[in-house]
């Protein structure tokens, strides 16, 4: 049920999706990995927008090279966990929202109980050790997996959904081992907004999702592209089928 | 035969624009390909590792489908195909 202040405070989005739209978000459970720049991204819009429950998870301390794109924190957070650093931000953004953090690493081994109940994962992450995780974990849940990945003023997202699309593991089968990527903060910031849009279409049943596309934007020539993708039967995740 | 190869990312920056066609023996493959893009030792080092093989960062697809999971580098072309090359990106 929507309080009085709720229809309020989302007024002008109601417009669009009606009061039914509403409570599908603040249904909505949305397991978050990563409180770095997508991260930030993700969080802050997802809460604007009335999610029911954020969980958000990540092991890092917020160091002042992470202030460029990591808007969630700031210079007098230097030093602290990310994550109490988020939840405050967040908690203060929008006090109806149900923000929960968990400061581990994600792993195979609790990557089950880290997303638990929760309606789909969301891709903050700055590897893909622990993005294959999550996509398995999307994949034996068959929940949706909203993945973003971004280098200098380049960026990608796609939406998998389990039993549709192909899966991460299709798009991505090998890639070289973790390094500190160049970025500018605005890349995280459009890539991430691209991925809280999808969520929020999920959720609310609303548009067509990047669904077997790979959107690629290009900040230098301000272009988005597709690359259109399908499920790979040498997946060694998915198997290709019903990825 | 002509082939064309899509740029995406910095792949664009690597070989200044969006696309090229390329006109290549027939029976070509994928390797011919990529060594009728490179005009330097640095482009080639931007998609080959110490060993020639492709580098795990850069990803071909034909009509969706990884070059790797076909026969690699070695995939023979036909006529009117097209490539699209883009980088596996990992920041967040």
């Amino acid at each position: 049920m929507l309080t009085g202040d709720d229809i309020t405070r989302y007024r002008r989005q109601i417009e669009i999706f009606g009061e039914g739209g509403q409570v599908k978000l603040k249904e909505a459970k949305v397991f978050l990995a990563g409180a770095g720049g997508l991260g930030s991204s993700i969080a802050t819009y997802l809460t604007v927008a009335g999610i029911g429950k954020l969980r958000i998870v990540d092991d890092d301390v917020v160091a002042l090279d992470n202030l460029n794109r990591q808007i969630l924190h700031w210079d007098s957070d230097i030093g602290r966990k990310k994550l109490e650093s988020a939840a405050e931000k967040l908690r203060r953004l929008n006090p109806g929202v149900e923000v929960e953090v968990i400061p581990e690493t994600i792993s195979e081994d609790n990557v089950k109980d880290l997303v638990a109940d929760f309606d789909m994962i969301v891709d903050g992450m700055d590897n893909f050790s622990a993005r294959y995780v999550l996509n398995r974990s999307a994949l034996a849940k068959k929940i949706p997996f909203f993945h973003g990945a971004i280098h200098g003023f380049y960026g990608q997202a796609t939406t998998i959904i389990p039993g549709k699309t192909a899966c991460l593991r299709c798009i991505f089968p090998e890639v070289p081992p973790s390094a500190a990527s160049p970025v500018v903060g605005v890349t995280p910031g459009i890539i991430g907004c691209i991925q809280a849009t999808e969520v929020l279409k999920y959720i609310l049943g609303k548009g067509h999702l990047l669904e077997n596309r790979l959107l690629m934007w290009d900040g230098l020539g301000c272009r988005m592209d597709e690359v259109p993708l399908e499920s790979n039967p040498a997946c060694q995740d998915c198997g290709g089928r019903d990825s | 035969m002509k082939v064309k190869v899509k740029f995406f990312a910095a792949f664009r920056e690597l070989f200044g624009g969006e696309e090229r066609e390329l006109e290549l023996d027939s029976r070509a493959s994928v390797r011919d390909l990529l060594e009728g893009l490179c005009d330097s030792k640095e482009c080639r080092e931007k998609l080959f590792n110490e060993s020639g093989n492709l580098r795990r960062d850069v990803k071909l697809l034909r009509k969706g489908e990884h070059v790797q999971f076909l026969d690699d580098v070695q995939t023979e072309l036909i006529d009117g195909d097209v490539i699209v090359m883009f980088p596996a990106m990992l920041g967040g």
